[in-house]
């Protein structure tokens, strides 16, 4: 095993090894400086990655790791979403109760498990992997004991999860059955053999199966709303960006990695998929009044959008995919940041009116966000659901050009877009024009949410107009994918 | 080791074995309907004791969450120890290959295991009076 | 000899798994758990005839040794009683029955289009515990050390939200 490989992975782990035994041994008051001591650890780990790129793709470990350019993006996204995640714990200490200190070490266990799904080239380290993200969430996602919305959201996910798991095995056991292998790379060398075995088919049709819940996708995307509203807002944020994120690395790694030959034939079926996933997100969305069950719909849309890009099944595709992930990383980031400050005992979006007199930061900050999930131009959802788009029209026009029915989704997901106008702007219109704002006092923002919020605002609108170097190194770590 | 070693006829004992343990109980309770007396049963003799007033609501007293914990840390050591078994089995002849690797290993696995036993040690987890 | 033991360990297996989640005479979650006992234990007689003789050992040490107290004990911890028949709703049974239908269907059609092998022996020449032990180590270690942290985020978890008052 080649231990230089998974530096970047290793780091993680010793951080939260260290920080779980130093917890046992400092005093309550200052377990907030060890959530912070954990931020400052993840930077130095996302400031090492940097260091890493350039190199030919290797892959060691018994040909489980891969560490290519696509293992790498995705590795700086997870590593970006912890800092911010663990800065929004630190904000939300006193609603933890008990186990400030436990809450970071799971927190970064779950981290170092979405790190080696995204370098996952075998079946077996994909199921280890996810395995190890499920178990930290079912406890992350419970976490306050004393609240009873936690602890069914965290039964909700336990038993949908583990469904979804059940799933994934028999996938893997089918398709070890049939291809006498788990390795992503030596099946794609028989892939032609193994693409007329209709039990070839059916494994990786339920492994599919086991990654659309991880991702929120249709058909098991019935989680996301309760989960969402349930869990404590960091592990929500976490959910909501993290564990997306290396649901969708899984599946373009399985897809055009493992099995690019049935990929191709598969193409209709993803698009169905996405587009029953458009739709249903964005139509329950319209109705709800709680703001984080408002977001667990639109990630279910969001899901929908980011499988446009997988079903196009080429390289513009997956490399919009990637660039979506990016700026959607730092639009829920600030959306998340907001509600862990203002939303304290009510989730309503009622609780949001006036917030533009109260503080003006975290209103526009709001704000943008949603303009940004809205997909509306100069913020980085627009470009990013430009570029899927784009990618979905090259390959309708690469079928057939004349004929409509190739574009028929992108016209659903312009449909879905035009819904989501709706409830995007209902939260604007709440904090910037509600009618008597029940309360006006003025709310004080730490510089722990001051600089991150920051952060993300600054790196929306970037990415929203100026997509050149993230989306050349976007471009470059598809090629690790064929298709 | 070659195929032949592996028959299956030699496993027949243990399901003879498990066969006639089983037989042994439900024969023996069986025999026991079949044989006793029976005895006459009513409702009220059913209910518990209660010093020969009627018994007011469930009885039973809630069990401690202590019991879970325990089973819980017991079945996480255990499925350590179910990986040093064929480690322990195989130790003898790779350690001569690659000395540290296979040792290395397992020293990784039981480490971080071990930092988890001191987490519950401190947490007071092992504790049974508290 | 070996296809009569499959069937009957097979169909042990599947009567006592339906017995755990729908037993027609009684409603008791403690007889539920000892059908669910003897599930595992025609499994791990299903392992003995694939020639994994650790697996099977394993399975009845860990699985029905500890994961079966553990649910004993947490029944018994909750207190859970024999729970009232409820109404089956017409919807729920027609939707589950087609959910059902479509998946055997696949898993059927699937198996009739390719080529599954009948022969029940297995074809791994060695089940031993030296071969496991030897694969494990040299071709699957990176799993292996995950599992570790696997073990200590589900003890961190299980002391996190079952002790009354953390230190």
């Amino acid at each position: 095993m080649n231990l230089s490989l998974l530096t970047l992975e290793l780091g993680v782990i010793g951080l939260a090894l260290a920080l779980l035994l130093i917890d046992l041994w400092t005093p309550p008051a200052l377990t907030g400086r060890l959530g912070l001591a954990a931020a400052i650890g993840l930077l130095l780990i996302l400031a090492l990655s940097w260091n890493m790129s350039g190199g030919p793709p290797v892959v060691g470990c018994g040909g489980m790791f891969a560490r290519d350019g696509l293992a790498l993006f995705f590795k700086r996204l997870f590593l970006a979403v912890g800092v911010l995640v663990v800065l929004m714990g630190v904000e939300y200490r006193e609603r933890l109760a008990l186990g400030f200190g436990e809450f970071n070490v799971i927190l970064l266990i779950a981290l170092a498990g979405m790190m080696f799904a995204a370098s996952a080239n075998d079946f077996v380290l994909l199921f280890v992997a996810m395995e190890l993200m499920s178990v930290s969430f079912y406890v992350l996602v419970s976490f306050q004991r004393s609240r009873l919305p936690s602890l069914e959201a965290g039964v909700k996910y336990l038993i949908l999860s583990a469904l979804a798991a059940a799933f994934l095995v028999f996938g893997i056991a089918l398709i070890f059955g049939v291809g006498n292998t788990t390795n992503f790379a030596a099946l794609n060398a028989e892939g032609v053999r193994l693409a007329q075995d209709k039990l070839y088919w059916l494994g990786l049709l339920m492994v599919l199966l086991g990654l659309a819940f991880k991702i929120a996708a249709f058909p098991l995307q019935m989680w996301a709303p309760d989960v969402y509203q349930g869990a404590p807002t960091p592990v929500t944020a976490l959910l909501a960006i993290g564990s997306k994120a290396a649901g969708f690395v899984l599946l373009l790694r399985v897809l055009f990695v493992a099995a690019p030959v049935l990929a191709a034939h598969w193409s209709k079926l993803l698009m169905l998929a996405s587009a029953v996933t458009i739709l249903y997100g964005n139509l329950c969305a319209i109705p709800q009044r709680n703001l984080k069950r408002l977001l667990g719909y639109s990630s279910i849309a969001n899901a929908g959008y980011l499988l446009l890009g997988v079903a196009a099944v080429n390289a513009s595709g997956a490399a919009a995919v990637l660039y979506y992930l990016a700026g959607y990383l730092f639009t829920l980031a600030a959306a998340f940041l907001v509600i862990c400050v203002v939303m304290r005992d009510n989730e309503d979006i009622g609780a949001l009116a006036g917030l533009s007199r109260r503080s003006p930061l975290l209103a526009g900050a709001l704000a943008l966000a949603m303009v940004s999930l809205a997909g509306v131009p100069p913020l980085a959802g627009f470009l990013g659901k430009f570029l899927l788009f784009r990618a979905l029209i090259e390959r309708g026009a690469a079928e057939s050009p004349e004929s409509f029915r190739s574009y028929w989704l992108a016209g659903v997901a312009v449909i879905g877009v035009v819904i989501s106008l709706y409830y995007y702007f209902a939260v604007i219109r709440v904090m910037y024009w509600a009618k008597d704002p029940p309360d006006l006092s003025p709310i004080i923002v730490p510089a722990r949410v001051q600089i991150p919020l920051a952060v993300c605002l600054v790196a929306m609108i970037y990415l929203g107009v100026m997509p050149g170097a993230v989306l050349a190194g976007a471009t470059e770590a598809v090629k690790a994918l064929k298709f | 080791m070659k195929v032949a070693d592996y028959q299956l006829s030699q496993y027949l004992p243990v399901l003879i074995l498990g066969i006639v343990a089983v037989a042994f109980a439900a024969g023996t309770l069986l025999l026991s309907v079949l044989v006793g007396k029976r005895g006459r049963d009513s409702r009220i003799k059913d209910t518990a004791y209660e010093c020969g007033m009627l018994p007011v609501g469930a009885g039973g007293t809630r069990l401690s969450v202590k019991f879970y914990l325990v089973a819980m840390l017991f079945i996480l050591f255990d499925i350590e120890v179910v990986f040093l078994y064929p480690w322990a089995v195989i130790f003898r002849s790779e350690a001569g290959r690659e000395p540290g690797v296979i040792l290395g290993s397992m020293i990784g696995f039981m480490l971080i295991l071990f930092i988890g036993y001191l987490y519950a040690l401190k947490k007071g987890a092992f504790d049974w009076k508290h | 000899m070996e296809p009569v033991f499959f069937y009957i360990f097979a169909g042990l297996t599947l009567l006592c798994g339906g017995l755990v989640i729908a037993n027609p005479f009684t409603r008791n979650p403690v007889t539920s758990a000892m059908f669910l006992f003897l599930t595992i234990l025609s499994m791990s007689g299903l392992f003995v005839l694939l020639h994994a003789f650790f697996l099977a050992a394993v399975q009845v040490l860990v699985y029905a040794g500890a994961v079966m107290v553990l649910f004993v004990f947490v029944i018994m911890l909750l207190d859970l009683k024999e729970e009232e028949r409820r109404r089956m709703k017409l919807a729920a049974v027609v939707l589950g029955a087609v959910a059902t239908g479509v998946i055997a269907l696949a898993m059927i059609g699937a198996m009739r289009h390719s080529r599954v092998g009948l022969g029940l022996e297995s074809n791994v020449a060695e089940g031993s515990t030296i071969a496991l032990g030897k694969n494990l180590f040299a071709n699957f270690a990176l799993p292996f050390e995950l599992v570790s942290l696997l073990l200590l985020v589900a003890m961190i978890g299980a002391v996190l939200l079952s002790k009354k008052d953390l230190r």
